[in-house]
C-alpha cells in the first residue's frame, strides 16, 4: 500500500460513541474461537469486513519505534506465490479496498469488495494474513515512504504539537513514544523484525471481526475460520501498567516560522468503562465537542472571532485516558484564549448546565446514531470497536437510555473530574505573548530515539 | 474552502460515478415553476437524507479586488434570518440529530444537512429562507471576518504546500479568476464588507440559479410537494450569465520555487491546464483513464520511478475534471533520499515520454475501464456521496444523463484516444512546475 502523509495519524483513538439502533447485529463465536459481529445487508452488492487484534504499537520498544506501522504497510505487499506488484494489481483490478492499520492498542485491517469479487477478495485476505512475503524490495520501498512521511511531519506544526503533547502527558509509558517511528529506528528495522512482529500480533484469542453486506451467517463463519483459523490460538503478552497523568509543568513551546500558534491543552480523562463515561460524553459535547453549538466555539469563534476552530475531545486508550482542547490562533490571542477556556471550564464545574442546553446535547447524541452508520465500511468498523470497548450486543439500545439518564449534577461531577486542575499546555509556532514558557529546540523521538 | 474545522472536502474522483449496465444513481429530476432544479437520488438504507442546495456561483464570479467575498458570504449565511437567529441554524440541525456544513469553490457554493428523513421539510424551510432573507448584525459580520482571516492563516499561511499551490495556480490561470484563491488574498480580505457580500448575494442567490439535490430515504414524489411549498414560493430573478475573463495561451515554461528552512521533505508538482468535462467530454474521458493508468501504486509512473528506478518515494496523478472553464491535471512526486528535484523532474518527463512512445495496450485500457466501472458501485455506498457527486456535475455544466452514463461512455475509448490525450495534454509545456524545497540555513 501507499503510505499517506497524515498529521493526525498519531493523535487519537476516539471512543466510539456513534452507535445506532437500526443495526440488527448477529453475534457469534466461530468453531476456531473467533468473535464475530455480523449485520447482513442486501441493499447494495457490497461486503465489508473489519478485524482487529487487540495489541498495537504500545508494545514496540524505543529502538523499534515504527515497527507495527511498517508491518501494516508491508502486509499487503505480496503474499503466497503472488509478488507485491501482482498482489496490488489484483486488488485494484477487482476494485477491492484492503489495508492494515497500526494503532496504539489495536492492529486492524479493513476490506471492502463487490459481492461478485468476494472469492478473489477473501483469497487475497487469507494469503496476506497467513503467508506474507516480506520481500526486501517491498520493505525498502515502504521504509522509504515512511522516512519521507516522518520528514514531512517534522515540518508540520499540528504533528509537532501532538508529538510534544504525547511525550509529556504519557511520560514514562510506551504511549509517549512515536508510533510512526523515528528516522533512526525506521532505518534499523529488518525483515526478521517484521516477521516477529506479525507473529506477536496475530493470535486468535484477541481477534475481533465485524462484517456487513451480502453475506449469510454460514458464509461469514466459513470466511472467518478459513482466513484466521490457522493463526496461533493464544498470546502470552501480559497487560501493561496504566499511564498516570504526570505533574503538569510550564507550557511547552517549540518555535516555528508561521503566522499562528497551535495550542493544545490536556487534562486527565475518564475511561470508557467508567460509570461516568456517558455523562462525560454529554459534558464534552456541551463544553467543546459539539461543533458550532459548543460553549468553546460560541465564545471563542462565534462571539470573539479569535480562531477558525476550537474543539475538545475525550481521548481513550486501553492504558490511559486524557481530555484535550485544541485550536490555532494568532500568538497575541493565545493567552486570552487559555484564560477563556479556563473560565468556561470553571463555569461548567460550578454551575448547572441549563435544561435547554442539556436537552439539545441529548437530542444530538441520541438522534445522530443512525446517521453515522450509512456506509458499509463505517458499519463494519463500528462492529469491531463496540467489541473492543467490551460493549454488549445490545449496546445500541443501552446507549440511548444511558445518555437520556444524564442529569445536570452528573455533568458537574464529571466536569470536575475532566477539567481538574491546570492542564498541560503545548504551543507550536509563533511565540505567544505574556506566558512563562519552557522552550524546546528539538522534537523528542522524531529524528533519533530519545533516552527515556 | 470549508466552513467547519474538521470536515474534509474529499477529492471525489470524477471516475467514481458509474456502473456499466445501469445508470449510476437512478436519479429523478424535475424543475419548479420558478426555475429551480430538483434532483432526488433514492437510497433506502437508513431512514435519513442528505439535503443540499448548490448555487451556480463561486469565487470566480467575484469582481476584481474583493477576492474572498463568495466564501465570506457562505459564512454569513449562518448569521441569521428573521426566523433563525445567528448561530441557531447548526444548533437546530444538531438538535434533530443531524449535521450541517457548507463549502465554496470557484464555480459554486453549496450548503448541506444530513438529518433523519422526517426532518427534511424543516431543513428545506430553513434553507429556503436564507436564499433571500439574510439579516446579519454588523457586529457578527465583523467577528466572522476575523474568523475567515484566521482560516486563511491556519489552512494556507501555515502550510508551505498550500502557499506554493496558490502561487502555481496564479501562474497557470493568468487573467482568469481560477488563478485567485477561493479564500481570498489577505489584503483584500481585510477589506471584506457586508455591502459587497450583499451585492453578491442579490446578484447570484436565486432559485433559478440553484440546484436542490437530495439523496437518501425518499423519492421525488415525496420531495416535490415540500419543494413547492418552500423553495417554490421564492420568485425567479434576473441572474447574469457567467462571464469570465479569458486566459491567454502562454508559451514558455513557468517554474515556481518555494524554499523554507523548516522543510525537510522536498516535493515536485506539475500542474497542467486541460479540458474540463463540460468543455470536451471525450478528452475528459481519456484524462480520467490517464489518471488511473499513470497514478496509484500499480500505475505506470509508480512502477517506473518508485519500484524500478528508485528515484522517487511516491508519485501520483490527479485529474480534477469538474470545472466550468479549464480543468487541471496534476502530477506529484516526492524524491527518494538524496535525489535532487532536477533529477526527479527529468526522470518524470522521460517516463512520460517513454509511455507516450510505446502507448498503452488494449488489455491495459480494458482493465482500467473495468475497475473504474466496478468502483462506481461504491458511489452508492454512503448517504451523502451520491448528492455530492451529482451536485458537482450539475453545477459545472453537465446533464444528469452525462453523470449517470459516464462509465458506459468509457467503453468507447480506444488506446489511441488515451495515448493521444497523454501527448496532447500531459506532455505539455503549458503547465506550471512547482518545487518545494529546504532552504539552506544562512551562515
Amino acid at each position: 500500500m501507499r503510505v499517506f502523509l497524515c498529521a493526525f495519524c498519531l493523535v487519537m483513538t476516539l471512543s466510539s460513541h456513534a452507535f445506532a439502533k437500526v443495526l440488527d447485529i448477529q453475534e457469534f463465536v466461530t468453531e476456531k474461537g473467533i468473535k464475530v459481529w455480523l449485520v447482513p445487508d442486501q441493499s447494495i452488492p457490497v461486503i465489508a469486513l473489519s478485524f482487529a487484534f487487540e495489541t498495537g504499537t504500545e508494545r514496540n520498544p524505543p529502538a523499534k519505534q515504527g515497527l507495527a506501522r511498517l508491518l501494516s504497510n508491508t502486509l499487503d505487499e505480496g503474499a503466497g506465490d503472488i509478488n507485491a506488484k501482482n498482489f496490488q494489481a489484483r486488488l485494484r483490478d477487482h476494485a477491492i479496498d484492503f489495508s492494515f492499520e497500526a494503532g496504539r492498542d489495536v492492529f486492524s485491517g479493513n476490506l471492502r469488495t463487490l459481492s461478485r469479487h468476494k472469492e478473489e477478495a477473501f483469497k487475497l485476505l487469507k494469503l496476506a494474513v497467513t503467508a506474507p512475503r516480506f520481500e526486501a524490495e517491498a520493505i525498502e520501498r515502504m521504509r522509504a515512504a515512511n522516512l519521507s512521511s516522518i520528514k514531512s511531519n517534522i515540518g508540520d506544526a499540528d504533528w509537532i504539537a501532538s508529538r510534544l503533547l504525547f511525550d509529556r502527558i504519557y511520560k514514562g509509558h510506551p504511549y509517549a513514544l512515536n508510533s510512526g517511528g523515528t528516522l533512526a529506528s525506521m532505518k534499523a528495522l529488518t525483515a526478521g523484525d517484521l516477521k516477529g512482529e506479525w507473529k506477536r500480533i496475530a493470535t486468535r484469542d484477541r481477534l475481533y471481526v465485524g462484517i456487513t453486506g451480502e453475506v449469510t451467517i454460514e458464509e461469514a463463519k466459513k470466511i472467518v475460520d478459513d482466513t484466521f483459523g490457522t493463526l496461533p490460538e493464544k498470546s502470552t503478552e501480559k497487560p501493561l501498567e496504566k499511564a498516570t497523568m504526570p505533574q503538569v509543568g510550564k507550557p511547552v513551546f517549540y518555535a516555528k516560522d508561521m503566522p499562528q500558534t497551535v495550542l493544545w491543552m490536556a487534562w486527565d480523562g475518564i475511561s470508557v468503562s467508567d460509570p461516568d463515561y456517558y455523562a462525560g460524553v454529554v459534558a464534552d459535547y456541551i463544553f467543546g465537542g459539539g461543533g458550532f453549538s459548543s460553549r468553546l466555539m460560541a465564545e471563542i469563534r462565534e462571539k470573539r472571532g479569535l480562531t477558525y476552530g476550537i474543539q475538545s475531545d475525550l481521548v481513550n486508550n486501553d492504558y490511559a485516558d486524557r481530555y484535550v482542547v485544541m485550536a490555532s490562533l494568532q500568538p497575541a490571542n493565545v493567552a486570552p484564549t487559555i484564560e477563556a477556556v479556563n473560565k468556561i471550564a470553571d463555569e461548567m464545574k460550578s454551575k448547572d448546565v441549563s435544561p435547554d442546553e442539556l436537552t439539545a446535547a441529548k437530542e444530538y447524541l441520541t438522534g445522530s446514531l443512525p446517521l453515522g452508520l450509512s456506509s458499509s465500511a463505517r458499519i463494519a468498523s463500528t462492529l469491531v470497536s463496540l467489541q473492543l470497548n467490551r460493549r454488549p450486543v445490545t449496546a445500541l439500545d443501552d446507549y440511548r437510555a444511558k445518555i437520556e439518564a444524564v442529569t445536570p449534577a452528573d455533568i458537574r461531577r464529571v466536569t470536575a473530574r475532566l477539567l481538574n486542575g491546570q492542564p498541560q499546555v503545548v504551543l507550536v509556532g509563533a511565540k505567544p505573548d505574556g506566558l512563562e514558557l519552557e522552550t524546546l529546540t528539538s522534537i523528542p523521538n522524531a529524528e533519533t530515539v530519545t533516552k527515556q | 474552502m470549508i466552513r467547519r474545522v474538521s470536515f474534509l472536502l474529499v477529492f471525489l474522483a470524477w471516475a467514481a460515478t458509474a456502473h456499466a449496465s445501469d445508470k449510476v444513481y437512478n436519479a429523478q429530476h424535475a424543475t419548479l415553476d420558478n426555475g429551480m432544479q430538483v434532483i432526488v437520488i433514492p437510497v433506502h438504507r437508513t431512514p435519513a437524507v442528505t439535503h443540499m442546495v448548490w448555487y451556480m456561483a463561486g469565487a470566480a464570479e467575484e469582481p476584481q479586488g474583493i477576492s474572498g467575498t463568495a466564501h465570506f458570504l457562505e459564512h454569513l449565511l449562518f448569521k441569521g434570518t428573521p426566523r433563525v437567529p445567528a448561530g441557531k441554524f447548526s444548533e437546530i440541525v444538531q438538535r434533530m440529530g443531524g449535521n450541517d456544513n457548507a463549502f465554496t469553490s470557484w464555480d459554486y457554493t453549496a450548503f448541506f444537512q444530513t438529518v433523519p428523513k422526517e426532518k427534511l421539510a424543516d431543513v428545506m424551510a430553513m434553507e429556503a429562507e436564507r436564499m433571500n432573507d439574510l439579516t446579519p448584525k454588523l457586529s457578527d459580520v465583523y467577528s466572522e471576518k476575523q474568523v475567515v482571516m484566521e482560516e486563511r492563516r491556519q489552512n494556507i499561511e501555515s502550510d508551505p504546500g498550500a502557499l506554493l499551490g496558490e502561487r502555481m495556480r496564479q501562474a497557470l490561470f493568468p487573467n482568469h479568476p481560477y488563478g485567485r484563491p477561493i479564500i481570498g488574498w489577505m489584503p483584500e480580505m481585510q477589506g471584506l464588507t457586508w455591502v459587497d457580500s450583499l451585492a453578491f448575494y442579490k446578484k447570484w442567490y436565486a432559485p433559478n440559479n440553484a440546484v436542490l439535490v437530495i439523496s437518501g430515504d425518499t423519492t421525488l414524489e415525496e420531495v416535490l410537494p415540500l419543494a413547492n411549498s418552500t423553495y417554490g414560493q421564492l420568485k425567479r430573478e434576473d441572474v447574469p450569465i457567467r462571464a469570465r475573463t479569458a486566459s491567454p495561451k502562454m508559451d514558455g515554461t513557468v517554474r515556481v520555487t518555494y524554499a523554507r528552512p523548516d522543510i525537510r521533505e522536498p516535493q515536485w508538482i506539475r500542474m497542467l491546464r486541460v479540458p474540463s468535462v463540460r468543455q470536451d467530454t471525450k478528452s475528459s474521458l481519456s484524462l480520467s483513464l490517464l489518471e488511473d493508468l499513470l497514478g496509484g501504486n500499480t500505475g505506470r509512473l509508480y512502477q517506473d520511478l518508485v519500484v524500478s528506478q528508485k528515484l522517487a518515494s511516491n508519485v501520483d496523478a490527479a485529474y480534477s475534471g469538474y470545472a466550468w472553464d479549464d480543468a487541471t491535471f496534476t502530477l506529484y512526486a516526492t524524491p527518494a533520499s538524496g535525489v535532487s528535484l532536477e533529477k526527479l523532474e527529468k526522470a518524470v518527463t522521460e517516463a512520460l515520454a517513454k509511455i507516450a512512445a510505446h502507448g498503452f495496450t488494449d488489455d491495459e485500457i480494458k482493465k482500467a475501464v473495468g475497475r473504474m466501472q466496478d468502483s462506481a458501485v461504491y458511489a452508492r455506498d454512503s448517504l451523502a456521496g451520491p448528492a455530492m457527486n451529482v451536485g458537482y456535475g450539475i453545477v459545472t455544466g453537465l446533464t444528469l444523463d452525462d453523470i449517470e452514463t459516464w462509465p458506459k461512455q468509457l467503453e468507447a475509448l480506444s488506446k489511441d484516444d488515451v495515448s493521444g490525450a497523454l501527448k496532447k495534454f500531459v506532455i505539455s509545456e503549458a503547465g506550471v512546475t512547482g518545487w518545494l524545497l529546504p532552504e539552506e540555513k544562512k551562515r
